[in-house]
């Protein structure tokens, strides 16, 4: 496997006040492409942080961050929005649909900044909800759906741009836990089958146990890794 | 890229999704346009009806001094020289083609009105003599007769659709006394269709005056028209003032320009009141969708888009709005109207509803202008853990 995701001697602070507050200190890691991988670790301990680093939602303090040899840190703000759009897939804990569209044109939100014609969009977006199995219900309204079913279409908008990585912060955090087994057991395949990339922020010992490397983090140190 | 912002259906379904500050904001801009396409047909009305009335072949004579037949007093001694000048046209008979004239404003009722002593409303009564009809061109009954004794009295066909559809055999009440309507006439839409036409000699006894208000005369060359104007106006026989008609009737339109600004002012007022309103309902909207934007930002729409977002669905708010107000005004077109004694019909011009129009665009544009540029400047990071 080669490298998607290398990190080096990162750090990250944010300043309250006059006093400047360490979030990541000289963190180091490799994700290789194919890879699942679970971040844990208590409240605080800078697993969001790392995920926002990774995303390009948030400016490292120091060190270097590249993703497929990319230094993401050095694009400009309007570089990063594309970057973002055609690499990384987000899976966020309350799915953020759009409420007042439909499963199909939330998935088709993203495709939306490619020049791609209307029938390839529709394609896509088709063949995404059907891998998500949501093909029937691809009308429907987030407010009409499950809370599994929501996060479904929030997998198949971070699939439909065939992204390098997915980043998914707590997906099963607010699902119960048939719920949750569905969106783990379909990201498990995605990654398997599919070969996708994935990076996961949770706190469930049972999610974790899906991904098939475990990073633990702790006042913003890399503590542990497990297989 | 393909595209910087995000579909139409974006946009709509939200302004559709908030019904209540939707509704609100709504009706305050329909208000808005309404109200200034209203009144700047009010002023367009008055304007054209005084802009239509006067014959250029004519003169007005006042006293000295006086502005308008109101303030004009002439004296009965005056009058045959006036009617007499060298150079007035003459009619078939040989008789002087000058209308002597006694103008008086009075409140005047419906004779069912006049008991409750409410919906008076003053009108100018015009006494007159049969030369009036030939003075003034285009005057001519179109019901009934000339009145022949005290108490009848001709209208106008403005003032007769003004008070509801007076018509011969109805009676109004003005001047401590009830007068039955003989005739109703037209006048090409001018000025003294709304207006009451009664015998000189009978508003005379009834306001206990001698004196007239004015004299309209006709020249026999309007060519030489403003040479004869100079010499009536520097005769010796009488002290007057001549105007041109058409030069008299415009000038009291001009009045209505006023009317125009009070216009514009009220549009405005009521425009800053709508923008309050626009402004609210949509940083409403962003705050109840903050977490949405940041999702928006972080699947790769730049802060413009964003922004761009909240401001279509601003100006949307804003067109519809406006599109309300113009077919709320469209109510008023034809409407009959007085005002200032003056009867006339409204009529809502294409450039007053685009002008409404372009007034609600405005309003939306000002509205969304700062949430759209607090949504732009969210931070996706902050924005996503918005609750």
């Amino acid at each position: 496997m080669t490298a998607l995701v290398e990190i080096s001697s990162l750090r990250k602070s944010y300043w309250r006040g006059q006093s400047e507050v360490p979030v990541l200190a000289d963190l180091d890691l490799r994700v290789e492409r194919g890879e699942f991988v679970a971040l844990m670790g208590p409240s605080g301990s800078g697993k969001s942080t790392l995920l926002n680093l990774i995303a390009g939602l948030d400016q490292p303090t120091e060190g270097s961050l590249r993703i497929a040899g990319h230094e993401i840190g050095s694009l400009s703000d309007r570089a990063l929005d594309r970057w973002r759009n055609r690499s990384i897939g987000f899976v966020f804990q309350f799915y953020n649909l759009v409420p007042v569209l439909s499963a199909f044109e939330n998935v088709e939100v993203p495709l939306l900044l490619w020049p791609i014609s209307r029938e390839e969009r529709t394609g896509r977006v088709t063949a995404a909800l059907r891998v998500v199995g949501l093909a029937d219900r691809m009308e429907h309204r987030p407010g009409e759906l499950s809370g599994g079913e929501q996060q479904r279409v929030a997998i198949a908008r971070a699939l439909v741009t065939d992204p390098l990585l997915v980043l998914a912060d707590e997906p099963t955090g607010d699902l119960d836990e048939r719920n949750a087994d569905e969106v783990l057991a379909l990201m498990r395949l995605l990654n398997r089958a599919g070969g996708k990339t994935f990076v996961m922020v949770t706190h469930d010992p049972r999610a974790a146990a899906q991904a098939g490397r475990i990073v633990r983090l702790e006042k913003g140190r890399l503590v542990d890794e497990a297989a | 890229m393909a595209r910087a912002t995000l579909p139409f259906a974006y946009a709509w379904r939200n302004v559709l999704a908030r019904k209540l500050s939707t509704a609100v904001t709504l009706l305050c801009v329909a208000v808005s346009v309404m109200v200034y396409v209203v009144m700047v047909s009010t002023a367009d009305g008055i304007e054209r009806v005084a802009v239509s009335s006067g014959d250029p072949r004519n003169v007005v004579v006042l006293s000295t001094g006086a502005n308008s037949a109101e303030s004009s007093r002439l004296p009965p001694p005056s009058i045959p020289v006036i009617r007499h000048f060298p150079g007035i046209a003459r009619d078939n008979s040989g008789e002087p083609l000058a209308s002597v004239e006694l103008l008086s404003a009075q409140e005047l009722w419906r004779v069912d009105e006049a008991e409750s002593g409410e919906g008076g409303r003053f009108t100018p009564i015009r006494g007159v003599t049969p030369s009036a009809f030939q003075v003034h061109t285009g005057s001519h009954l179109v019901a009934g007769r000339l009145p022949r004794e005290p108490g009848e009295i001709l209208v106008g066909r403005l003032l007769a659709r003004e008070l509801g559809g007076v018509g011969v055999g109805d009676s109004v009440r003005f001047a401590g006394r009830v007068h039955r309507v003989v005739g109703v006439f037209e006048a090409r839409g001018q000025i003294f269709e709304s207006e009451v036409w009664v015998e000189l000699a009978s508003l005379q006894t009834m306001l206990d005056q001698r004196d007239v208000s004015q004299v309209v005369i006709r020249a026999a060359d309007p060519g030489r028209l403003p040479e004869w104007q100079e010499a009536l106006s520097e005769s010796r026989r009488v002290r007057v003032d001549v105007r041109l008609e058409p030069d008299y009737y415009a000038d009291m339109g001009r009045g209505s320009r006023a009317f125009a600004y009070l216009g514009n002012l009220v549009g405005f007022l009521l425009g800053l009141g709508a923008i309050a309103a626009g402004m609210n309902s949509t940083y409403a909207a962003l705050s109840g969708r903050v977490r949405e934007m940041g999702t928006l930002r972080a699947l790769g729409f730049g802060r413009g888009s964003v922004g761009a977002a909240l401001l279509a669905e601003s100006c949307l708010i804003g067109a519809l709005g406006g599109l309300l107000g113009i077919l709320l005004a469209l109510f008023f077109d034809g409407f009959a109207m007085s005002l200032m004694g003056l009867a006339f019909e409204l009529q809502v011009r294409p450039s007053s509803l685009g002008e409404g129009l372009a007034l609600a665009l405005a309003i939306g544009l000002v509205g969304g202008l700062l949430p759209a540029r607090s949504a732009a400047r969210l931070e996706i990071v902050d924005a996503l853990r918005h609750a």
